[in-house]
C-alpha cells in the first residue's frame, strides 16, 4: 500500500517530470487528485482471483505495477561478520493506454513506459550507487512479457551501457539483471523462493485509506534465496544472500492529503518477516497505516496500526537534496514480542532520480536489540526502509 | 535716343550693408554714351567704376534709376532678357583676361558665338580673322596657357569683339600689363572698336590712357563729375 | 592640430552640407551593400544553425544516414556505447500545408519521453491534469505543437486543424500545444513543428525508419573518439557528425551562392571607395590654399596628411553610422527572395528571421572606415608632398590633366597581361582564382579612364555651346572627374557582366528545357520540392493516371539524396524507362531527351537499362568523372559502384545529379514509390484540357499537376527569383556611382564659379549653364558606359567561362541580351544626367559679376 501510494506518486512524478522536461511547466503543486480509473483503466478491487505464475506477469489493464526487489548479499568467502552488500532493483510499468497498439502501427506506439531503478549499497566501501532508466515500452527499448514468456519485464540499460535490465521468470524463481557501466553498478542474480506468494491485505487487496475501497493488488515473496554475481568496486564478485520481492498492481493514486510514506520490511533471524507502512500527511501526521507479519511457515496476519509503534531515533540530512530523513527507528510489536532498533548500514542511501526529479531514501537496515536491553546491539535480523516525501523537492505534486 | 547706345538716368546703387544702412556706390548717375563713342572712366579705387560697368552690362541691377542699353530698359528686364541683351550688344574685357585655359585661342574667342548659337563656320572664320588682326593668327589652335599677358588680353579683346557688339565695356584692360604692352593693347582696343563701329567705355587709372578717349568721366564717391577732356 | 581638424570639419559641415551628405551617403551605400549581403549570407547559415540548434541543441553528436533514413534498430547500439549519456531518435519530415504553396512545416517527431528538452507550452494543462498535452500527444491523432510565431502568423490556435500533405497523401494535424523554440534559440525557424515520434512515423515516415539519432555524451568524453567508435559500430550507411560538421556541410552547400553575393557586394564597396576618393580629392582641391597656408605656417607634411585622413575618417564614421542601418533594411527587403532561393534551389532552411551579427557590423565598419581612409590616402599623400608655395599659387587647371594617362594605361595593360598570365598558368587551378582574376581586371579598368577620357574628349571639337564643350570640360578636369567616370565604369561592368551572365544562363536553360522537358503533363506533390524522397505518389494514383484517356505513356521518376563515397551529396534520380516503343510519340524517346555532353544517347539509354549511371555536368566537373569512370556511392550496405555511361548537361543542382534505372535505385539503395510522374499524351490531345480534367478529378489529392508549358514557366520563374537579389546590388552600385557624378559636379560647380561667371558675363543664360552641367553629367555617364561595356563583356566572359564552371560546374552558352543591355545603358545615362541635375541647378546660380582676380 505504501508502495502503492509510492507508485501512484512515482508515476505521477514520472509523468509530470516528463511533462516538465518537455513542457517546462512550472512546478505545479496541484492539490487535487486526478480522477482514478480514468481513460478505461481497471481499478484494483477486493476479491481479485490470484493465479500464479500468471500474476507474476504484467497486468496491462491496470495503470501501474512494479516488481520490487530488495536484498542483502554476502560476497563468497567473506568473513561471517562482514556487513553484506545490499541491493535494490525495481522495474515499473507505467501505463499510457489500456489498449495495446493496433498491429501495423509504428514501433514507437507504446501503451506503457518502463522505468527501472537499481541501487547497491556497500557498507565496507561506504558507497551507495543508484541508477535509473526510463523508456517507452516499445521499439526495442523495453517491454513486458505475456504469460508464458521467460521475461516478465525488461528495458534497455541506461545510455552508456549495452544490454538490458530485466526480471525473468525461471524454473525455480526469478532471474534479475541490471548494469550501469558509467556508475559502476551491476548484478546478475537468481532468486529462488521456497514459499508461496504472501498476499498482503485481505485477499491480496491492500487498502490505501480507511474506506477500504481504494488500494492495490499486493503480494510479496519475502524470503528469496539469492545467488549470482555483483559489481563490487571494479570487479564482479560471486554473492549469495536473501531478497524480498514486492509486487503491486493498481490504477488509482494517492489521496490529496497524503504526501509521503514510510515503509519497512524486516527479515528476522527467527524466520518471521514483517512489513509495515504508514502514509503521512503534510503536517507529518500518519493518515493510514497497516502491516503484515508472516510466520516461518508462510502464514501471515495483518497488523493494524494500534498493534505496533515506529519511532524515529536519528535523522540524516542529504547534502544533495537537503532532505532530512529519519533513518534509524525503534520498532515495537508487543503482540509479537518484537522490539528492535532499525539501524541504517550506511547513512547515505538516498536515491536521486534525475529523470523524474524524485528523491527518496531506500536503505538497508540492521535490526538490533535496543540500547539498554540485555544483549543491546546484537543482530536480530535485516531489513529495508523506504522513506518518501521528505524534503521540498521530494514532495510529489499530486 | 537711338543714337545713344547706353543711357543711365539717376542710377543709384546701394549695397545692402546690414545695420547702419547701406553703402551708396552709385549716387544719381546720369550719363549717355553715343554709338561709336569712346569714353574713359576714371576714379579712385572704390569710387564705383566697376559697379557702373556691371550696371551698364546688365550684370547688376541698380537700386534706383533707369538703364537703357541699345534702347532697351535694362532695369525693367528680367535676368534672362538682360543676359540676352548683354549677349547681343555688349563685349566685355577684363583686367585679368579670364580666358578658359582648356580651350584654344580660337575657341576662347569663339565662346560668345557658341553661346549665342551663331553659325559655327562663320564664328570660326570671324575668330581667326580677329586673331589675325591682333597678330595671333598663326597661333589660333594653340592652348592659351603659354601666352603672355599681353597676348592673352589680345585674345580677350578678340572675344569681346567677336559678335561686333555695339558697346565694349573694358574694366582696366591694361591693369595687369606693363606700360608698353598696355599701350599696345589699348591701341588695339580703341582701333578695333572703332573699326567695328562700337562704342567703348573703359576704366583706367592711367591719365595717359584716359586721354586717348573722346571723353573722360570721373566718378567721385559714386557721383559722376564731368572730367577734363584731356 | 586636432582642434584644427575639429574646426575644419565643422566648417566643412556648415558650408558643404550637400557635398558632405552625398559623400556620406555614398560611403553609407557601400557599407550598406556589404552589410546587406553579409547579413543575408550569415542569415542563410544562421538559419541552418538555428534549425540545428533548436532541434539538436543539446546534442554532441548526430547520426544521420547516407540515405535520407536510417533504421531505428540502430538505437540500442548507440545507447550501448560507453560514452553516451543520452540518445534519442528523430523522425523528420517536411510537409506541405495544403493550399499554401509557400508554406511548409518542418515536422520533428521526437520521443516525448526521451530527455530531450523541447520548450513545449502546454496550453491544455490544468491543475487537475498538468500533463494533458502529453497524453494527447500520444493518443490524439495528428497532435502537433507549433511555434508561437507560426501560430501568430497563421492565426492557428490550439485545437485548430492544419491540413497538410506528404506526397500524394493528404493528412490532418491538430495543434495541441505551442513549442517556443525561440526561448532558447532565437533563430529557430518558425515553421518547426514537433509531435510524438510514433505519430510522425505513421503519418509521414516509413516503418522502422528514422531520420536521425541525437546523442549527448557524458561529461569529459572525447567527441571525436566517440564519433569514430560509433561510426565503426554502425557501419557505412550512416554518418556520425558533430553539429559543427553538419554546419560545415551546410556551409559548403551554400559556398558558391554566398561567394557570388559577396563578390557582388564587394563591387559596391569598390565603387564606394572611388566615391570617397572623389569627394576627398575635391575637398582637398578646394582647400589646397588652406593647406598651403598651414604648411607655410609650419605644419609638417605628416600633420597635413593626418588632417586629411582625419577628415576622411570622420566621413567614414558617418557613412558607417548611416550605412549599417541602411544595409539592414536592404537585407530585410531582399529576405524573401533570398530565402525563397535557399529553399527552392538549395533545399535548405529558408531565413525567416534575420539578425545583425556583431561580425557583420564590424565588417561594415571596417569597410566604411578603411574605404574612406583608402580613398583619402592617395590625395592626402599627393597633397602633403607638394611644397607650400605651389599650394598657395592659383591652380593651373591643366595640371597633371591627362599627363599620366599613358602611364596609367600602361599600368592597366601590365595588370591585365600579368593577371592573365598568372591566371592561365597558375590561377585557374585555385578555386578563388577566377574571382581574383576578375578583381585584377576590375582594378585595371579605372586606370584606363584617363586615356579614354583623353582620347574621346580630345576628339571633341566644340563648335557651339553643347555636348562637345561638356566633353572638353571633362577633359580639362580629368583629375577631378576621372574618379566618377571610373566608378561608373566599374558599376557598368558589373551590371553588364551580370546581365550578360543571367541572359546567357537563361537562354541556355531555355534550350535545355526544350530538350529535356518533353512530356505533356507533369505530376508531383505539394511536398515534393522539399521533402524529396518521402513525398511519394500512391501506386493506385499512378494506375489512374496511366489509364487516363489520352495517356499513351507514363514515366515514373524518383529523386533520392545519397552520398558519394567521398561524402559529396548526390541527387540520385531513378527513371522507369518505357519498355514499349511509342509510335507517333517521338518525344517520349528517352534517347532524344538526353542532353548529353559526353556519350552517345542510344548507347547511354541501353547502358542505363543495364545498370549504368548517367551523371550531370556539375558532378562530372567537380568530382572529375567522365564516361567510362565509376561513380562510387555510399549505399545502405556499403559502397555501390556504378559505371558512368554518359554525362549530361544539368542545371537542376549545382551539387551532383545522377540518373539510374528505377530498378537499380530500388534494389541497391532504397525501395519506395516514385515522387514524380510524367505523362505523354496521344498527339493532338488538348494538353491544358487534360490538365484541367486531372485537376478536377484529383482535387482532393495534394498534387501539383502542370502542363509542359506551366512547368517551364515555373522553372524560369524560380530562375529569375534566384537572380533577383543581384538587381538590388546593381541598383545600389549604380546609385553610388551616380552619387559620384553628383559629388564631382557639385564640386565643379563650386570650383568653376569663375568660369561660369565668365560665361554668364559673356551672355550665357542660366539655362545654358544648367545644360552645360547636365551635358557633363551625361558625358560622364557615356564615358563610364563605354569603358564599362568593355569591362562588362570581359566580366561576363569570366563569369560564364570560368567562375560558373568552377563553382557551379555547368556550361553556359554565351548570349547577348541586347534589349536588356540597351535598356540598362539608357538607365545609366539617365541616372548620370539625373545625378547632374542638382549640381547643374547650383551651377546656374553663378553670378556674372563675381569674377575675381584668381578665377580661371
Amino acid at each position: 500500500m505504501k508502495r502503492h501510494v509510492q507508485s501512484g506518486m512515482m508515476m505521477t512524478a514520472v509523468l509530470l517530470a516528463v511533462a516538465l522536461a518537455c513542457a517546462a511547466l512550472a512546478g505545479g503543486t496541484a492539490t487535487t487528485a486526478p480522477k482514478p480509473a480514468a481513460g478505461g483503466w481497471q481499478r484494483a478491487a477486493p476479491g481479485y482471483a490470484w493465479s500464479f505464475p500468471r500474476d507474476h506477469y504484467a497486468h496491462p489493464a491496470h495503470r501501474t505495477e512494479w516488481w520490487y526487489l530488495t536484498g542483502h548479499l554476502r560476497e563468497e568467502g567473506a568473513p561471517a561478520d562482514a556487513e553484506p552488500v545490499a541491493f535494490q532493483f525495481t522495474l515499473f510499468r507505467i501505463g499510457l493506454d489500456p489498449q495495446a497498439p493496433a498491429a501495423g502501427r509504428s514501433a514507437w506506439r507504446a501503451s506503457a513506459l518502463v522505468m527501472g531503478h537499481a541501487a547497491t549499497t556497500d557498507p565496507e566501501a561506504a558507497r551507495h550507487v543508484f541508477s535509473e532508466t526510463l523508456w517507452r515500452a516499445a521499439a526495442g527499448l523495453g517491454g513486458f512479457g505475456a504469460p508464458g514468456a521467460t521475461t516478465l519485464a525488461w528495458c534497455a540499460a541506461p545510455p552508456g551501457t549495452p544490454g538490458t535490465w530485466a526480471i525473468d521468470l525461471v524454473d525455480d524463481g526469478f532471474a534479475v539483471r541490471a548494469r550501469d557501466d558509467q556508475r559502476g553498478l551491476g548484478f546478475d542474480l537468481r532468486c529462488v523462493s521456497t514459499l508461496a506468494p504472501v498476499l498482503q491485505g485481505p485477499g491480496g487487496f491492500s487498502p490505501k485509506d480507511a474506506s477500504g475501497q481504494a488500494g492495490s493488488l499486493y503480494y510479496s515473496l519475502p524470503r528469496l534465496a539469492v545467488t549470482g554475481t555483483l559489481r563490487r568496486g571494479d570487479r564482479d564478485v560471486k554473492v549469495s544472500g536473501q531478497a524480498w520481492l514486492d509486487r503491486e498492481i493498481f490504477t488509482s493514486t494517492l489521496g490529496a492529503a497524503q504526501t509521503g510514506w514510510d515503509w519497512v520490511s524486516v527479515q528476522l533471524d527467527d524466520g518471521r518477516d514483517l512489513m509495515l507502512y504508514r502514509l503521512r500527511t503534510a503536517d507529518g501526521r500518519v493518515d493510514f497505516a497497516l502491516g503484515t507479519l508472516t510466520g516461518r511457515d508462510g502464514a501471515s496476519r495483518a497488523l493494524p496500526p494500534e498493534q505496533w509503534t515506529l519511532e524515529p531515533l536519528s535523522h540524516w540530512t542529504s547534502a544533495v537534496t537537503g532532505s532530512a530523513y529519519p533513518i534509524d527507528w525503534r520498532l515495537r510489536v508487543p503482540g509479537a514480542a518484537i522490539d528492535v532498533e532499525l539501524r541504517a548500514t550506511l547513512a547515505d542511501q538516498e536515491n536521486v532520480s534525475t529523470r523524474t526529479g524524485v528523491h527518496y531514501w531506500e536503505g538497508a537496515v540492521r535490526a538490533v536489540v535496543p540500547a539498554g536491553l540485555p544483549g543491546a546491539g546484537s543482530l536480530r535480523g535485516r531489513g529495508f526502509i523506504e522513506l518518501t516525501g521528505y524534503g521540498k523537492g521530494s514532495r510529489p505534486p499530486v | 535716343m537711338t543714337d545713344h547706345i547706353l543711357q543711365l538716368d539717376a542710377v543709384t546703387m546701394t549695397w545692402d550693408a546690414g545695420e547702419g544702412g547701406g553703402r551708396t556706390v552709385l549716387d544719381g548717375v546720369d550719363l549717355a554714351l553715343a554709338r561709336g563713342e569712346a569714353v574713359a572712366l576714371v576714379g579712385r579705387s572704390g569710387s564705383g567704376k566697376s559697379t557702373l560697368l556691371h550696371v551698364a552690362a546688365g550684370i547688376a541691377v541698380p537700386t534706383g534709376g533707369r538703364v537703357r542699353l541699345a534702347g532697351h530698359d535694362l532695369t525693367a528686364s528680367s535676368e534672362e532678357a538682360r543676359t540676352r541683351l548683354r549677349r547681343e550688344h555688349v563685349g566685355l574685357v577684363f583686367q585679368f583676361f579670364h580666358l578658359l585655359p582648356h580651350l584654344t585661342l580660337r575657341e576662347n574667342v569663339a565662346v560668345p558665338g557658341w553661346i549665342a548659337g551663331d553659325d559655327r563656320t562663320r564664328t570660326r572664320r570671324r575668330a581667326d580673322e580677329l586673331l589675325a588682326r591682333v597678330g595671333l593668327g598663326d597661333r589660333a589652335g594653340d592652348a592659351v596657357g603659354k601666352l603672355s599677358g599681353g597676348e592673352m588680353q589680345r585674345v580677350a579683346l578678340c572675344r569681346a569683339l567677336l559678335r561686333g557688339p555695339a558697346l565694349v565695356l573694358a574694366d582696366e584692360p591694361t591693369g595687369s600689363l606693363d606700360d608698353r604692352t598696355g599701350r599696345e593693347v589699348m591701341d588695339l582696343l580703341l582701333e578695333m572698336t572703332r573699326a567695328e563701329g562700337g562704342a567703348l567705355l573703359y576704366v583706367t587709372h592711367s591719365p595717359e590712357l584716359a586721354a586717348r578717349a573722346d571723353r573722360t568721366w570721373r566718378l567721385v564717391d559714386g557721383r559722376l563729375l564731368p572730367g577734363a577732356a584731356a | 592640430m586636432i582642434s584644427y581638424l575639429r574646426r575644419g570639419l565643422l566648417q566643412y559641415l556648415r558650408h558643404s552640407r550637400t557635398l558632405l551628405g552625398l559623400t556620406v551617403l555614398g560611403v553609407a551605400l557601400g557599407v550598406a551593400s556589404v552589410v546587406a549581403i553579409q547579413t543575408l549570407n550569415q542569415g542563410s547559415l544562421l538559419a541552418f544553425d538555428g534549425s540545428v540548434r533548436a532541434i539538436s541543441g543539446q546534442a554532441d553528436l548526430s547520426v544521420t544516414g547516407t540515405l535520407p533514413t536510417i533504421p531505428e534498430s540502430l538505437l540500442p547500439t548507440v545507447l550501448g556505447d560507453r560514452d553516451v549519456a543520452a540518445a534519442w531518435p528523430l523522425v523528420r519530415a517536411n510537409v506541405a500545408v495544403s493550399g499554401r504553396p509557400d508554406l511548409n512545416l518542418d515536422v520533428v517527431g521526437f520521443d516525448v519521453f526521451a530527455p530531450v528538452r523541447y520548450p513545449l507550452q502546454d496550453a491544455a494543462a490544468t491543475q487537475a491534469d498538468p500533463f494533458a498535452s502529453l497524453h494527447d500527444a500520444l493518443v490524439q491523432p495528428g497532435w502537433v505543437a507549433i511555434t508561437p510565431e507560426l501560430s501568430a502568423q497563421e492565426g492557428w490556435k490550439v485545437g485548430d486543424v492544419i491540413r497538410v500533405s506528404s506526397g500524394s497523401r493528404a493528412l490532418a494535424l491538430t495543434v495541441g500545444a505551442l513549442v517556443d523554440f525561440r526561448r532558447f534559440e532565437p533563430l529557430a525557424p518558425r515553421r518547426l513543428a514537433v509531435m510524438d515520434i510514433a505519430q510522425a512515423q505513421e503519418m509521414f515516415g516509413r516503418p522502422g525508419r528514422i531520420q536521425q539519432v541525437d546523442i549527448v555524451l557524458r561529461k569529459g568524453a572525447d567527441a571525436a573518439a566517440a564519433a569514430a567508435r560509433l561510426q565503426a559500430a554502425l557501419g557505412a550507411g550512416v554518418r556520425v557528425q558533430t553539429p559543427e560538421q553538419r554546419r560545415q556541410d551546410a556551409s559548403q552547400l551554400l559556398a558558391a551562392f554566398r561567394l557570388n553575393l559577396t563578390a557582388l557586394s564587394l563591387i559596391s564597396v569598390f565603387v564606394g571607395i572611388f566615391l570617397v576618393l572623389t569627394a576627398v580629392q575635391a575637398s582637398l582641391v578646394r582647400r589646397r590654399r588652406e593647406f598651403g597656408l598651414l604648411r607655410s605656417l609650419g605644419a609638417t607634411r605628416a600633420q597635413v596628411m593626418g588632417l586629411v585622413l582625419g577628415e576622411a575618417a570622420a566621413l567614414g564614421v558617418l557613412g558607417v553610422l548611416v550605412g549599417i542601418p541602411l544595409g539592414w533594411l536592404a537585407a530585410r527587403h531582399n529576405l524573401q527572395t533570398v530565402s525563397a532561393t535557399l529553399t527552392s534551389i538549395y533545399v535548405t532552411e529558408g531565413i525567416d528571421k534575420l539578425t545583425l551579427p556583431p561580425l557583420v557590423i564590424a565588417l561594415g565598419a571596417a569597410v566604411g572606415l578603411l574605404g574612406a581612409l583608402g580613398g583619402a590616402l592617395l590625395p592626402a599623400w599627393d597633397l602633403s608632398r607638394r611644397d607650400p608655395l605651389r599650394l598657395l599659387s592659383p591652380l593651373s587647371v591643366h595640371e597633371a590633366a591627362g599627363r599620366a594617362a599613358g602611364r596609367l594605361a600602361l599600368a592597366a595593360a601590365a595588370l591585365a597581361v600579368g593577371g592573365s598570365l598568372w591566371f592561365f598558368t597558375l590561377g585557374h587551378g585555385l578555386r578563388l582564382g577566377g574571382f581574383l582574376y576578375g578583381l585584377l581586371m576590375l582594378l585595371a579598368l579605372p586606370l584606363l579612364v584617363p586615356l579614354l577620357v583623353r582620347s574621346v574628349c580630345g576628339l571633341a571639337r566644340p563648335g557651339g555651346f553643347g555636348f562637345a564643350l561638356s566633353l572638353r570640360n571633362l577633359l580639362a578636369r580629368l583629375q577631378a572627374t576621372g574618379f566618377a567616370v571610373a566608378a561608373l565604369a566599374i558599376t557598368v561592368s558589373m551590371m553588364f557582366g551580370i546581365t550578360i551572365l543571367v541572359g546567357s544562363f537563361r537562354q541556355t536553360l531555355v534550350t535545355w528545357l526544350d530538350v529535356t522537358i518533353r512530356a505533356d503533363v507533369y505530376i508531383s506533390s505539394e511536398s515534393w520540392q522539399r521533402t524529396g524522397n518521402d513525398a511519394t505518389l500512391d501506386p493506385a494514383l499512378l494506375e489512374t493516371l496511366r489509364t487516363w484517356p489520352g495517356v499513351v505513356s507514363l514515366e515514373e521518376q524518383r529523386r533520392l539524396r545519397v552520398l558519394a563515397v567521398d561524402g559529396r551529396p548526390v541527387w540520385l534520380n531513378g527513371l522507369r524507362l518505357t519498355d514499349r516503343p511509342l509510335p507517333g510519340v517521338p518525344q517520349a524517346d528517352m534517347a532524344g531527351r538526353l542532353p548529353l555532353m559526353a556519350g552517345e544517347p542510344h548507347a547511354a539509354v541501353a547502358a542505363l537499362r543495364a545498370g549504368s549511371v548517367l551523371i550531370g555536368e556539375p558532378l562530372a566537373r567537380k568530382a572529375h568523372l567522365g564516361v567510362g569512370d565509376t561513380l562510387r556511392l555510399a549505399g545502405p550496405g556499403g559502397e555501390v559502384a556504378l559505371p558512368i555511361a554518359g554525362v549530361s548537361y544539368d542545371y537542376t543542382s549545382e551539387g551532383g545529379t545522377a540518373f539510374v534505372a528505377m530498378d537499380v535505385l530500388n534494389a541497391r539503395f532504397d525501395a519506395a514509390p516514385p515522387n514524380n510522374a510524367a505523362l505523354f499524351l496521344t498527339p493532338g490531345t488538348d494538353v491544358e484540357a487534360t490538365v484541367d480534367a486531372l485537376k478536377n478529378a484529383l482535387a482532393d489529392r495534394p498534387l501539383v499537376i502542370r502542363s509542359n508549358r506551366t512547368l517551364r514557366r515555373e522553372v524560369l520563374a524560380v530562375f529569375d527569383q534566384t537572380f533577383a537579389v543581384t538587381r538590388t546590388l546593381q541598383a545600389m552600385a549604380l546609385l553610388i556611382a551616380a552619387l559620384g557624378v553628383s559629388v564631382t559636379l557639385l564640386i565643379q560647380a563650386h570650383e568653376r564659379a569663375g568660369e561660369l561667371a565668365l560665361l554668364r558675363a559673356l551672355g550665357a543664360t542660366r539655362r545654358q549653364v544648367f545644360g552645360l552641367f547636365l551635358g557633363e553629367g551625361t558625358a560622364m555617364g557615356a564615358l563610364g558606359l563605354l569603358l564599362g561595356l568593355g569591362g562588362g563583356v570581359g566580366l561576363a566572359a569570366l563569369l560564364i567561362l570560368v567562375i560558373n564552371r568552377t563553382w557551379f560546374g555547368w556550361t553556359i552558352r554565351p548570349a547577348w541580351p541586347g534589349a536588356t543591355l540597351g535598356l540598362q545603358a539608357v538607365v545609366v545615362l539617365a541616372v548620370a544626367a539625373l545625378a547632374a541635375v542638382y549640381p547643374a541647378s547650383r551651377a546656374r546660380l553663378a553670378r556674372p559679376g563675381q569674377l575675381t582676380r584668381d578665377d580661371l
